[in-house]
């Protein structure tokens, strides 16, 4: 007969999930009794949301008063300041550590830049850093005075463009519930310079991440992106972000899924790999899903939604130099030359530049591009498993 | 205009919104009772979702005033209130974390979660939440919700699906997943 084996004693699920009570329940602290019902102060502490109770005729006069302060900022203010040296975007009163950026134009056609070109750009280098900096706060956390601290754009003829921003100022990202993520002044530098021509591929290997992928002709580009969107925490799992689109690039991409089950799905920023995802099925939604993970780090999402929301650059810029100003509160050697390689640094070259957004013809991916990663294009398997 | 303050002219809660004053005071007097009951479930689980006391509270009194309008209508939960009330201020949470910015900022030295510069002082509280952090880190969304629904009062999976919009095998598989997670992390429950 058969001695019965003892096996090792493992715990059960209802004594993990007591051990998760016991601590979930130590949240009772911080829940207060019920204020006196009424709905006055009940509701008082609601911040009022226009858009419920507005239908869209209660938006007619605030469209008109948009409408006529724009003219006035466009007569009166901005439009009528000289965009020569000197000319900030806005102006504003920078202090303690400052990292100064200092871009060039390429030169467009052969041509020099105009002092339009470089006021166009100024703008859009403005609207990058303005979408980054309203929701600086201070120590106790509360918003920084103005919406436009923090930052400065000036131009310098002929064709550069210098940024200078608050270097002392760490991001924190948290959509991202798992945990803080740290973005700082190296993620700014390395973001707000990419000329932002984004475009998504399909291919049937997995390219590594920052590599040049040449010569593809694009599944869905500028056109097609219709904004972006966070699924984080509560509603998705994982966390993932949305890139949304157009119905008919959403028609196209279903489509795409449909023929080409096992491939992937690469957004490139200005020709570089940013993002993978693989083709997981069919697709019926009205966006392009990228989960958090291997093809998509927490960076890149930010950088990848501050394109999206902002726009490309109209010129593409070369970092010329990177200086940080001022007292170093993080662990990095300041002055020129010492700042850590940016995530994904603009083209240097302005041929390349070019050359990377030429229309594919013919020819298979490997071919095409040969900044595909040996492994991945050794073995598509193991480079599929780390993705998504 | 936003009009979602009633006037109150000093009675305290009394609530001119509907013609019929006796209606209206049954009506009071029973949202009321339903109120007090469950406010606290419904601000924990606002709480433990955005992790911002501030914006919990706002959450809870924005599911409350929803809540109460539906109540008048007549569109009272056929079943338990709870998951009903859950279901509005779940809605309303992940509104507020797709509306949370992408992006905040804070000075070097203030890393890690943001909290109420009056609540640092409290070990008791910086200790649940660095435990929570960690449950957060381990356990996805869906998840860790699964877990924060289910000591909700001991909500059944049938109303922790009502609420997650989840059939209740859905809930269980869930669950299952979670318990698979914390085994390998025998830190949160332990």
């Amino acid at each position: 007969m058969n001695k019965p084996t003892i096996l090792p004693s493992e715990t059960s699920d209802a004594e993990m999930l007591a051990g998760v009570r016991r601590h979930l329940i130590e949240a009772e602290q911080f829940v207060p009794q019920p204020p006196r019902w009424t709905r006055t102060e009940t509701a008082s502490r609601v911040r009022p949301v226009l858009r419920s109770r507005m239908a869209f005729g209660g938006f007619a006069p605030l469209i008109l008063i948009v409408v006529v302060v724009a003219l006035a900022v466009g007569y009166y203010g901005l439009g009528s300041r000289p965009a020569g040296p000197g000319a900030a975007v806005p102006t504003t009163n920078l202090s303690g550590s400052v990292m100064e950026i200092t871009y060039r134009l390429a030169p467009a056609d052969g041509r020099q830049p105009s002092e339009a070109d470089l006021t166009h750009v100024a703008s859009a280098l403005s609207k990058r850093l303005s979408f980054i900096f309203p929701l600086m706060v201070d120590a106790a956390g509360k918003p920084a005075p103005g919406q436009t601290t923090g930052y400065e754009v000036i131009t310098a003829a002929p064709d550069e463009v210098v940024v200078r921003f608050q270097a002392d100022y760490t991001l924190v990202d948290y959509t991202a519930v798992e945990g803080p993520l740290v973005m700082d002044a190296d993620w700014i530098r390395a973001s707000i310079g990419l000329t932002g021509v984004i475009e998504v591929v399909g291919l049937p290997v997995l390219p590594a991440l920052g590599n040049l992928v040449a010569g593809q002709a694009p599944l869905l580009s500028g056109g097609d992106f219709d904004g972006w969107q966070a699924s984080v925490g509560a509603g998705a799992e994982p966390d993932s972000y949305g890139i949304t689109l157009t119905k008919a690039a959403a028609e196209r991409l279903a489509a795409y899924a449909l023929a080409n089950p096992r491939q992937y799905l690469v957004v490139l920023v200005d020709g570089r790999v940013f993002a993978t995802a693989p083709v997981s099925g069919p697709s019926s939604g009205s966006a392009l899903t990228l989960p958090v993970g291997a093809g998509l780090s927490q960076q890149n999402a930010a950088t990848l939604g501050l394109l999206l929301a902002n726009g490309s650059l109209p010129t593409p810029v070369t970092e010329v130099s990177a200086t940080l100003i001022g007292p170093s509160p993080m662990p990095r050697p300041s002055g020129p030359g010492s700042i850590p390689t940016p995530i994904l640094a603009p083209s240097t070259s302005p041929g390349a530049q070019a050359s990377q957004y030429a229309p594919s013809t013919a020819g298979a991916t490997a071919a095409t591009s040969p900044n595909l990663s040996p492994a991945a294009q050794a073995s598509p398997t193991a480079a599929s498993s780390g993705a998504g | 205009m936003v009009d979602l303050v009633d006037s109150n002219k000093g009675t305290g809660n009394v609530l001119e919104l509907v013609g019929d004053s006796r209606a209206a005071d049954a009506t009071e007097d029973s949202f009321e009772a339903l109120y007090r009951q469950r406010y606290r479930d419904v601000y924990r689980y606002a709480l433990l979702m955005l992790r911002r006391p501030d914006e919990a509270e706002d959450a809870t009194g924005e599911a409350f005033d929803r809540a109460y309008r539906a109540w008048q209508l007549g569109r009272k939960p056929a079943g338990p209130a709870l998951p009903w009330l859950l279901l509005i201020t779940r809605r309303l949470v992940i509104d507020k974390l797709r509306r949370r910015r992408l992006i905040s900022w804070l000075p070097i030295g203030a890393l890690g979660p943001r909290r109420e510069p009056s609540e640092e002082p409290q070990t008791g509280r910086s200790e649940f939440w660095i435990w929570f952090e960690k449950f957060a880190q381990e356990l996805p969304g869906r998840q860790r919700e699964v877990l924060i629904l289910r000591y909700q009062r001991d909500l059944d999976d049938e109303s922790i699906g009502e609420i997650m919009g989840l059939s209740a095998s859905g809930v269980r598989s869930l669950s299952a997943r979670a318990c698979a997670t914390l085994r390998r992390n025998p830190e949160i429950w332990q």
